[in-house]
């Protein structure tokens, strides 16, 4: 009984709940026309009766301390009288009113500078010296902006009367120095800059570093040094710096004897000289100088003359000077070594070793060594993993062949710096790109072959593949390097490899087959590596 | 069953994280203000009507909105006091939003919470705005007076290095207007993330009570702004929720008050308080009983509240010094309204039992409360 009569109850409560939802609801919709007719009808009402909130504003206080002492009651409304009206409250507070009125146009002011417009910075800090012109901040704003703009004579009146204001001003001193400088009136910066730090020894980092800037520029406008000539105009003093020992080269220093350069002929060399490019230029005076490379002007007159020439000259000269021949009688220079240098136009500097030609060769049967063979700039002290070949061990009759064939083809030698071996991935791609296809050839015979495979890493595309492909075939096979194949298989030891002989072009493929051949028709060459490289790059 | 319901009679999806959301005064409008995905302030108005939510405006500025009040502007002009994640303290005319009536760079931190008065009131002091902010200090605005703080209350600025000022410097999470009863009086409440509350006296100058509550504050709200303060209802992190008896000032032991420590938790079908100690993040009484009010969960749940006055309200001490007592809480009705906090809530000053809530699912509820009459 009790449960049904429960079971009712709660169904009535149900139902009485729902029923009173519904009223509520309904309710809610009447009350919501209601008032939105309210809310019509007070938006269209007349111009509401200015009902000026005649309280006053609180008078400024600032609380700094949270647990605060209990001034005296009244305190806070006291300024404004009971009846506050503007006019009254001028009489009682006028100049304090009005450095506020200007204190709000400063910070416009100082909103202006934010954005740098400082014209209109300029006109609302006048504007405040001319509400209040007893606050020095104002002066020295505006100076700021003058000086931003450039207009260094107002900026040094503003600062001037800012200091009139205010003798400890420290900023206005700070930028009057700044304009000075700017206007070259050194003494007068300096006076200032010694008196900023008179004034605020602490701020020194800022100080110390134009104290610095003006004591030079005081140097150099009293001294006179040997080269000195008359003042011109348009002379520019370029200032030493000093660079941050973390900024420095990490290359080591390198020592190069100086060495008298018998200077070039005229004509012809000036204008050669001419034309050494800045790039040329900067390599040189980098601490990151590359491999002398030994230009020769291949002038046939010359080599009798030359060639007693070029005997002392290589005695002398450490620097790496390559030339694509030696007279035999160096072996001693042993470090010496040639390198096979393209048909390019020339860019002489150094230009009296010239190149022996025809001559060297008919008179030594014994060839210049290592001609033929990869040779790699003396870079570093890095050691010299290929070392020359003795020449002897090569054919001779098809070195004489190429000498010839060297002769015409190299009218001129270049002046080429080959970049240093790379020693990373990033730099060997970054030189790479670089490089002309003799450089490529050249910097490419620098590596070390057990490293090509690293260096080339992970970032070994399609392209430098291609370019691999067409250096090896231009040059290397031309030039019947025999590490041609320790190259290529070099190469193959590289993880991209695989994937990359899979999308060789068809003229990749062609010049893998042709370097093939070509190799396979080397002396001394290694069939079974041949028919594993044959695999391997035929494979696809 | 007796009991008042709370029922959710209208539900809008929005796309933006809600973060407050209040009634326009006398109008079936309200206002969301919220964050957008890309940060970006988003406020929209929506208009009931009947059975559905008409979404009449929609204003979006460059920095997101935290927290808004009406409590400033006069029936006439809806001008909305807003306060953003940048610190700016905008107050915009709702007819054109565009350009703000007022705007000031108020905090550097972003400003938690503001209140404002004195805007419908008739003689209770100048029309007000206070904010707080996370930067620690409270400031207080009349929009009459430049771009400085009428009234400014911050810790004392710290020398040294940046960390250890962050430490000593409390974020400010609630702040209210109170005992503005005539033209002179005025009183702040503030709410600290730490539990310090502090009564601020705006007549004196001065602090006028400080206490240390065990969570940080939420939420905090006198049940009525412009009478001689009666009630100080408090709610802190970890299901805090405490009224304060504002009648009585002991000199040492200063106000009394009465602790609920499950109010965040939710309520499950047989009124069973279950689930961990949720935050309680507001806390508002109802504008026509100031005995009634509700508090909003972390758990998605609000509560409906009654407080009791118990026989007599102030005992004298041994010394003589007179004593508050504090009354019950009683929990009225309990719905759980979606699954994330509901951290914001306003009740319709016109209509009983008409409320709004917003809660972190990016959503807004319309909710109407049967039976509130009978409590």
């Amino acid at each position: 009984m009790s449960s049904e009569k429960k079971a009712m109850e709660l169904q009535f409560q149900v139902r009485q709940n729902a029923r009173e939802y519904q009223s509520s609801v309904k309710d809610l919709y009447s009350w919501e026309k209601e008032i939105k007719s309210k809310e019509l009808a007070m938006l269209n009402a007349p111009a509401p009766k200015i009902q000026t909130n005649n309280t006053p504003v609180r008078s400024h206080v600032k609380k700094t301390d949270e647990t605060l002492k209990k001034p005296a009651t009244n305190s806070g409304t006291s300024s404004p009288a009971i009846t506050p009206t503007e006019k009254q409250d001028l009489p009682t507070d006028t100049l304090a009113q009005l450095h506020k009125k200007a204190n709000d146009i400063k910070d416009r002011g100082n909103s202006y500078v934010k954005l740098s417009e400082y014209e209109k910075a300029i006109e609302a800090y006048t504007e405040a010296i001319e509400v209040y012109s007893l606050d020095p901040i104002y002066y020295i704003n505006r100076a700021l902006c003058f000086l931003k703009q450039e207009s260094h004579d107002n900026c040094i009146e503003d600062c001037d009367a800012a200091i009139g204001l205010d003798k400890l001003c420290v900023k206005a001193y700070y930028r009057r120095m700044q304009a000075n400088e700017s206007l070259g009136n050194n003494m007068e910066a300096l006076k200032d800059c010694t008196t900023v730090l008179a004034i605020d020894p602490k701020n020194y980092e800022a100080k110390r570093s134009l104290e610095r800037i003006n004591e030079r520029l005081r140097k150099i406008a009293t001294k006179n040094g040997p080269n000195f000539s008359a003042d011109r105009e348009d002379f520019v003093d370029i200032l030493p710096f000093d660079k941050a020992a973390s900024r420095r080269s990490k290359q080591p220093m390198r020592r190069i004897s100086v060495v008298d350069i018998v200077t070039p002929r005229p004509g012809q060399d000036d204008q050669k000289q001419l034309r050494i490019s800045d790039e040329e230029i900067d390599k040189i005076f980098n601490s990151n100088c590359g491999p002398f490379e030994e230009v020769k002007k291949k002038v046939k007159l010359q080599t009798k003359v030359a060639q007693p020439n070029t005997l002392e000259a290589n005695d002398n000269l450490n620097v790496k000077i390559q030339e694509t021949k030696q007279p035999a009688q160096h072996q001693s220079t042993v470090k010496e070594e040639s390198i096979q240098s393209s048909t390019k136009l020339i860019e002489t500097i150094i230009p009296q070793t010239i190149k022996p030609a025809a001559e060297s060769n008919q008179t030594n049967p014994i060839v210049e060594k290592s001609v033929k063979t990869q040779s790699q700039p003396i870079v570093k002290e890095s050691s010299i993993t290929n070392v020359p070949q003795p020449t002897k061990t090569e054919k001779p009759s098809t070195l004489s062949n190429k000498t010839k064939i060297e002769q015409e083809d190299k009218k001129v030698k270049t002046m080429e710096r080959i970049p240093p071996a790379p020693s990373g991935t990033a730099q060997f791609y970054m030189t790479w790109k670089e490089l002309s296809p003799n450089q490529k050839y050249q910097y490419l015979k620098s590596i070390e072959i057990p490293n090509l495979c690293k260096i080339l890493g992970a970032g070994f595309d399609s392209d430098t593949f291609t370019d691999l492909l067409r250096t090896l075939q231009d040059f290397y096979v031309p030039n019947k390097e025999p590490t041609t194949a320790a190259v290529l298989l070099e190469i193959s030891k590289n993880d991209e490899f695989s994937i990359l002989v899979i999308f060789m072009s068809p003229e990749d493929k062609n010049m893998a087959a042709c370097i093939m051949d070509a190799i396979s028709k080397f002396p001394k060459n290694n069939p079974g590596l041949l028919q594993k490289l044959g695999k391997l790059y035929n494979v696809a | 069953m007796d009991k008042p319901q709370l029922i959710e009679h209208l539900h809008e999806s929005v796309n933006y994280t809600v973060y407050d959301t209040k009634w326009i005064p006398l109008s079936a409008k309200f206002v969301v203000l919220g964050s957008k995905p890309n940060s970006h302030g988003i406020l929209d108005i929506y208009e009931l009507n009947e059975d559905k939510l008409e979404k009449v405006k929609s204003v979006e500025k460059k920095a997101a909105f935290k927290c808004g009040t009406f409590g400033a502007s006069s029936l006439r002009n809806r001008h909305m006091a807003i306060g953003d994640f940048e610190g700016r303290l905008q107050v915009l005319d709702l007819e054109h939003p565009d350009l703000a009536v007022y705007n000031v760079k108020a905090h550097s931190g972003i400003i938690n919470c503001i209140d404002a008065i004195g805007g419908t009131q008739l003689e209770c002091g100048a029309p007000e705005i206070v904010t707080g902010s996370r930067d620690g200090s409270i400031k207080v605005w009349d929009i009459r007076q430049g771009q400085d703080p009428v009234v400014d209350i911050s810790p004392p600025s710290q020398m040294g290095d940046g960390i250890n000022r962050s430490n000593l410097r409390r974020d400010c999470w609630a702040i209210a207007f109170g005992n503005t009863y005539n033209e002179e009086e005025r009183l702040i409440a503030a709410g600290y993330d730490n539990g310090d509350l502090k009564l601020f006296d705006l007549r004196a100058m001065g602090v006028r009570w400080e206490a240390t509550i065990r969570n940080g504050i939420c939420g905090l709200e006198f049940d009525r702004r412009d009478i001689p303060m009666n009630k100080l209802a408090v709610t802190t992190l970890e299901g805090g929720l405490l009224v304060y008896d504002m009648r009585t000032q002991h000199p040492t032991k200063g106000f009394s008050y009465v602790e609920e420590r499950n109010a965040g938790r939710s309520v499950g079908t047989n009124g069973v308080i279950t689930g961990p100690k949720a935050t309680v993040w507001t806390v508002r009484h109802v504008p026509q009983n100031r005995d009634v009010f509700l508090t909003g969960g972390g758990t998605g749940s609000i509560r409906l509240w009654k407080y009791e006055y118990p026989d007599r309200r102030v005992l004298e001490d041994a010394d003589g010094n007179k004593e508050g007592v504090a009354g019950k809480l009683q929990m009225v009705s309990a719905v759980t309204l979606s699954s994330q906090p509901v951290h914001s809530f306003d009740w319709h000053p016109d209509k009983l039992g008409l409320a709004v809530a917003g809660a972190f699912d990016q959503s807004v509820r319309v909710l109407i409360t049967t039976k509130l009459n009978t409590l």
